[in-house]
């Protein structure tokens, strides 16, 4: 496909030797609703403008300039993010790929989905940096600075503990935070107890919450994470 | 220690016993022949008839000897009649120019050959007139004569104890005096016991007199010895840094003529060392053939088979994609992933042994690690409907190593929990900041765990591949093995405990 065709999901720069596998892995790319170009030997991708793509998975074992070869050039003009695929499980390898300047390193055999979940985790990383003082998740609304939570528009009061906790939560969301960590954090030992207490100010809070109680969910030997639910 | 100061010691440990010993020997040869001389003189004295028979007893009666009785030292001059009569025949009396103190009995008597020098005697072989006394003694070791001096203590316990001859010498005045006591070379004579005593400004011999020439000559030895050793020292030295720049390994260049074209021990050494490198360096050359060539082979094979396996891995997400679910697919899917994960160990493995795997002084960014190793496991969690969860801290955690293996290691935490769990089970990777800049990285799975008689010796089982191999049939063994060995590369403590829900918990942590 030509790079300039209007892509849902980005698109990315495929270079990959084998024919099987690189048809294969351009199929499931363009599933997962991305748009792929895809280039089999080294010495096309050292020439290849960079510019329309949002990643590179690139192959090291190619005919021509060797994948290392090309990351090089690739990093010496371009932030793209490049993900590097390969059957060589050298460590030195990686090592090396990952110091020429490579974001992530995918060791051949793999699952389509451990690639789409490789890439999109890779594409979807700034969105995850972009931090905001309230953070709208579903029809919760938490406003970290004015310290005032929000279901559906109507205002929750929080106490100070229950607070906190939805704060360091909202402050990561989707992510699990482990339960002893996140204790330390919000409970004041000689006030609020420990972590065993954690629980019991989770449960408070859920009930607070009401249709958005859904949200806290507990994550099996982490602890919680902050995440809308269908 | 350095060759010249080894060389130094050894030489002052053999050559300072042997100087005393030789110096001791040479005194006592020397005291010897004095005690030899000053006997002569006496007893030449005595059997010549030279001293007065009453200076050896108040009865008149002067020496006599036994029948066939000796002095081994001169004639037998003595007629052999009884002791004790003041009539009988004694040694030929000579006043000549011998005289008497007249009160102690003592005698000044020159020796043979000796001239006369005022009733002294010049003593033999020596430069300078000796004054020699003849003292008598009964057999109780009094004085004969009253007057004179008592018996050296000494020579009284010698001869007590049966010496045939005793000396002992002492200060007198501003001279020495050697004096010799045996007993009377005749019979029947109230003289039993003789003394003979010389004086003279010097001592006789001591070892000390030739303590000080042997340890002049021998520092004289020693000195050139050590000087002489330089060149020996250079060329070992000169040696020693051609052979550091060099390794076995590396090459087995010929060392330079300097070195190999002598003929002493040196080039012994040298041409020895240099033999040895080129030994090692072949073995070492056939030895890295071979295992490059096993590298290949393993590169090439893992090469080989991760391609199609991937493409089987493709066929097998698109049937399942199709909704083709089966537990014949199910099976297909895990074995596929079983596969892969053999097939990655075995290549770490392979190179963990051959040591080639160099731990990188790197800074590892461990939640990094997490992430990715999650990530890969991700799609098979999902596939076998398991919930694989996981959690880093805000702020990055890093650590010194080698990020290639650290992932592989957790990758193989994490395979391991999904494979021996089921369907609706939880697996979750927890990195944690503890406090001292430490970290926590845990593995933990609500599977059927491990027996508690095999918990405990988990570590020590997975620290040899083979074992671990033969404990673990099923490929487990391999990637615990990696995990030990990782783990003890990157000085981490690992645990292996029970969940509270029964199943396995794996722990990492820095060592103290």
């Amino acid at each position: 496909m030509n790079a300039s065709q209007a892509i849902s999901g980005g698109a990315i720069l495929l270079v990959e030797d084998d024919a099987r596998l690189g048809a294969q892995t351009e199929d499931s790319l363009r599933e997962a609703g991305f748009g792929v170009r895809w280039l089999v030997t080294g010495d096309e991708a050292l020439d290849h403008d960079l510019a329309p793509y949002s990643l590179v998975v690139l192959d090291l074992m190619l005919p021509g300039a060797h994948g290392l070869d090309v990351l090089k050039a690739f990093r010496q003009r371009s932030a793209v993010p490049i993900l590097v695929l390969s059957a060589m499980q050298d460590a030195t390898v990686r090592v090396r790929a990952l110091e020429l300047g490579a974001d992530d390193y995918l060791t051949k055999p793999f699952w389509p989905a451990e690639l789409l979940a490789r890439v999109q985790a890779r594409l979807r990383r700034p969105e995850l940096a972009r931090v905001s003082n309230t953070l709208i998740l579903g029809s919760l609304e938490v406003n970290l600075d004015g310290r005032r939570v929000a279901v559906g528009g109507e205002e929750v009061t929080l106490t100070r503990v229950e607070f906190d906790l939805l704060a360091e939560l909202a402050r990561r969301p989707g992510l699990a935070l482990e339960r002893v960590d996140l204790a330390e954090r919000v409970l004041d030992p000689d006030r609020d107890g420990t972590a065993r207490t954690l629980d019991v100010h989770v449960s408070r809070l859920r009930k607070k919450l009401g249709a958005c109680s859904g949200y806290l969910q507990t994550v099996w030997g982490v602890g919680y994470r902050l995440e809308e639910s269908d | 220690m350095n060759l010249r100061p080894r060389l130094l010691l050894t030489s002052l440990t053999v050559a300072l016993p042997l100087v005393a010993g030789a110096s001791w020997l040479r005194a006592r040869q020397e005291r010897e022949a004095e005690i030899e001389r000053v006997l002569a003189v006496g007893l030449a004295m005595i059997e010549g008839g030279e001293l007065d028979r009453e200076h050896f007893g108040g009865d008149g009666r002067g020496p006599r000897r036994g029948p066939g009785r000796s002095l081994g030292r001169g004639p037998d001059r003595f007629d052999g009649s009884p002791p004790g009569r003041g009539d009988s025949e004694g040694p030929p009396r000579q006043r000549g120019d011998n005289e008497s103190d007249g009160a102690g009995g003592r005698r000044r008597q020159r020796g043979p050959g000796s001239t006369s020098d005022g009733g002294r005697l010049r003593g033999p072989g020596r430069g300078r007139p000796d004054p020699v006394e003849v003292q008598a003694y009964n057999g109780l070791f009094e004085p004969i004569r009253d007057g004179q001096p008592a018996l050296h203590p000494d020579l009284v316990e010698a001869l007590q104890t049966g010496s045939t001859r005793a000396s002992v010498e002492e200060r007198v005045t501003e001279d020495y005096e050697l004096t010799v006591a045996m007993p009377a070379p005749w019979l029947e004579a109230p003289v039993t016991y003789i003394s003979v005593s010389r004086r003279h400004p010097e001592p006789s011999a001591r070892p000390s007199d030739y303590l000080t020439s042997g340890l002049l000559a021998g520092g004289l030895v020693l000195a050139v010895s050590f000087l002489a050793a330089g060149p020996l020292v250079g060329r070992v030295r000169r040696l020693t840094s051609a052979l550091e720049n060099r390794s076995p390994i590396d090459g087995g260049a010929p060392l330079p003529p300097s070195f190999t074209d002598g003929n002493d021990e040196v080039t012994e050494l040298a041409l020895a060392i240099q033999s040895s490198y080129a030994a090692t360096h072949e073995a070492h050359g056939e030895i890295a053939a071979r295992e490059q060539t096993l590298r290949r082979f393993v590169d090439n094979t893992t090469h080989d088979v991760a391609v199609p396996l991937s493409v089987l891995q493709s066929h097998l997400s698109a049937l399942i994609a199709e909704g083709r679910e089966s537990a014949s697919l199910d099976g297909a899917v895990q074995e596929a992933h079983y596969v892969a994960s053999i097939l990655r160990n075995l290549s770490t493995v392979a190179r963990l042994e051959a040591g080639e795997e160099k731990l990188e002084s790197a800074d590892v960014d461990l939640n990094a690690v997490v992430e990715r190793s999650v990530a890969r496991h991700q799609a098979i969690a999902l596939q076998a409907g398991i919930h694989l969860e996981s959690s880093v801290p805000e702020e990055a955690v890093s650590m010194l190593g080698n990020v290639a293996l650290l992932e592989e290691a957790l990758s193989n935490l994490v395979h391991n929990s999904l494979r021996y769990n089921r369907p609706g089970g939880h697996v979750a990777v927890v990195l944690r900041r503890l406090p001292g800049e430490t970290f926590e990285l845990r593995v933990a799975d609500d599977g059927p765990g491990i027996e508690d008689g095999v918990l405990n010796t988990l570590v020590q089982r997975a620290q040899r591949s083979d074992q671990a191999r033969a404990r673990f049939p099923d490929g487990r063994g391999l990637g615990l093995h990696i995990v030990t060995d990782v783990a003890a590369r990157h000085s981490l403590e690992i645990t292996f405990g029970r969940e509270a829900s029964g199943g396995l918990e794996v722990t990492l942590r820095p060592r103290a």
